[in-house]
This record gives C-alpha cells, structure tokens and sequence, in this order.
C-alpha cells in the first residue's frame, strides 16, 4: 500500500490503519521520547500523547514531508514541551521552598537513567552518557539522540527539524565538544 | 591525564551498538482508550458550562432583583423617617 493511501485510510479513522500505524512507529517513537526524556514512565506517557496528536492531526497533514519525518517532528516536539514544563515546575517548587510554603529540597543529583536498549557491558557508562546528554541545548540534544539513540542519517535529522545537513553537522560537533567538556569534568571530579 | 581522555572515549563510544527501546506491548489499545476518554470529557465540558451559565444567570437576576426592591424601599423608608422626623406638626394639624 502506497503512503497516500495509508494517509487517506488514517483520515478516514479507520481503526486498523491506526493498530497498523502504531504497530510501524510505536518502538520508534518511544525509543525517541525516552531518548530525550531519559525516564520511563513519562515516556510511555509522551508516546501514547504523540499518537493521540497524530491521529487528530492527521487531516491537516499536508504531506510536505514524509510520515515517518511528521511523526518524528511530533515526537520531538512533545519531548521537548514537557521538560520544559518540568522543569517550570522545579523552578516553582524551588521558589515556594524559599518562602518556606512547601519543604521541597532539590536533589543533589539526578538519578542515574539506563537505557533498556543498552548493552550490559556498557550499562553504567552510558548512564553517565545520558546525564551529560541532559545537560546539552535543547537542538545538540534533539540532534545528537536522533543520530546516537534512533540512528538516523544527517539528513533524515535535517529534515525532521527543518534545517540543513550542514546545520546538523555542526549540531552534532558542538555536542559532541559539550560531551566531551562535561565528561572531562566529571571524571576529574570523581577521580580525585 | 591519559585515563581521563579514556574513559571520555569510552563513555562517548558506550551508545554504539544499542538497540532499539520497545514501547509498551498495549500501547495501541493504550491510545484508544485515552482517546475515548478525552472524547469523554470534551463532552461533558458543554454541559459543565451550561449549568455554569444557568448558575451566573440566578445569581445575577437575584442580585438586580435585590439590587432594586430594597433600594426603592429603603429610599421610601428614608423619605418616610425624614418626614416623621421633620414635618410632623404638618400632619398634627
């Protein structure tokens, strides 16, 4: 079956075009969401929001890319809508234990994430991995966990957040110094 | 310094070869439900809103009807007192 017709049966509501959609992306689109949420609960939470979206959006889709970069787009997008909300609401936890309304105490450090797809052998240092990757810029993050954790070329990343490949290049440069800088730290800090 | 640039390389090198996260196995029946759901409450919202409106309507025709009874009223009551008060010898005569 053609892309347009699988569009157009999406747009029809029918029920076994949606099972089939999720069937074909949902591991994509978690393995994304986890990626950049580095947390397994909101993920399930944020994959099963980026369907209900898709679906519901699914009529205004004009077909300027292709399903798969629309679907990514979404997943990035909601990803990325709720770590700011997150981290919104740390900030205001943190200013209510200022004025002594509620006795929220910041954690002095973020738990450990371990991807399920990693290998056993690598398990604890690609946890340290990701609590760098958290604190890159929201593009490096978005850029390097697509190509890292989804492994999509340059240019399926160029498209998905509407840039040019060298844009991503770049992207993917400044990350991988960031990473290198942050680890660096971290490495001196615990090895002393 | 030559064990730190190490372990840098090896911490950087530690996502290769990982595969794919699954989602949740009912991650289809998942969506539908909360779709349903949010359908759901999407209509309720309508008639929350109405009983809303039908609430703000009572309570603003009580208060104008308040508003204007006891305001006539007590203007008459003023009106009353004042003249008991001051022209009673005229209703004497």
């Amino acid at each position: 079956m053609s892309e347009a017709n699988f569009i157009s049966q999406l747009r029809e509501g029918d029920q076994s075009a949606y099972k089939e959609l999720v069937k074909q992306f949902g591991n994509k689109v978690h393995n994304t969401v986890i990626g950049i949420l580095q947390n397994e609960e909101d993920a399930e939470d944020i994959t099963q929001e980026v369907f209900i979206e898709v679906f519901r959006s699914v009529h205004g889709f004009k077909g300027e890319s292709t399903l798969s970069t629309w679907i990514y787009r979404i997943s990035v997008v909601k990803s990325l809508e709720f770590l700011r909300k997150k981290k919104r609401k740390k900030r205001f936890a943190v200013v209510q234990s200022l004025f002594g309304m509620e006795s929220v105490l910041p954690a002095l450090d973020k738990p450990h994430f371990y991807h399920p797809g990693v290998q056993l052998e690598n398990k604890e240092l690609s946890a340290i991995l990701f609590t760098a990757i958290d604190q890159l810029a929201e593009t490096q993050k978005t850029a390097f966990v697509l190509h890292k954790v989804e492994g999509l070329s340059y240019a399926e990343i160029a498209d998905i957040m509407k840039t040019s490949v060298p844009s991503v290049e770049s992207l993917m440069f400044r990350a991988k110094q960031n990473l290198q800088k942050l680890l660096a730290d971290y490495y001196n800090k615990h090895e002393k | 310094m030559e064990p730190t640039k190490n372990h840098i390389q090896q911490t950087m090198e530690s996502l290769d070869g990982m595969a794919q996260a699954t989602a949740n196995p009912f991650l289809f029946d998942k969506v539908m439900n909360r779709m349903r759901n949010v359908e759901q409450g999407q209509l309720v919202k309508p008639a929350t809103l109405r009983v809303a409106f039908a609430i703000a309507v009572i309570v603003i025709g009580v208060n104008v009807f308040s508003l204007l009874h006891f305001n006539s009223n007590s203007s008459a009551r003023q009106s009353n007192a004042f003249q008991r008060e001051y022209f009673s010898y005229i209703t004497n005569f």
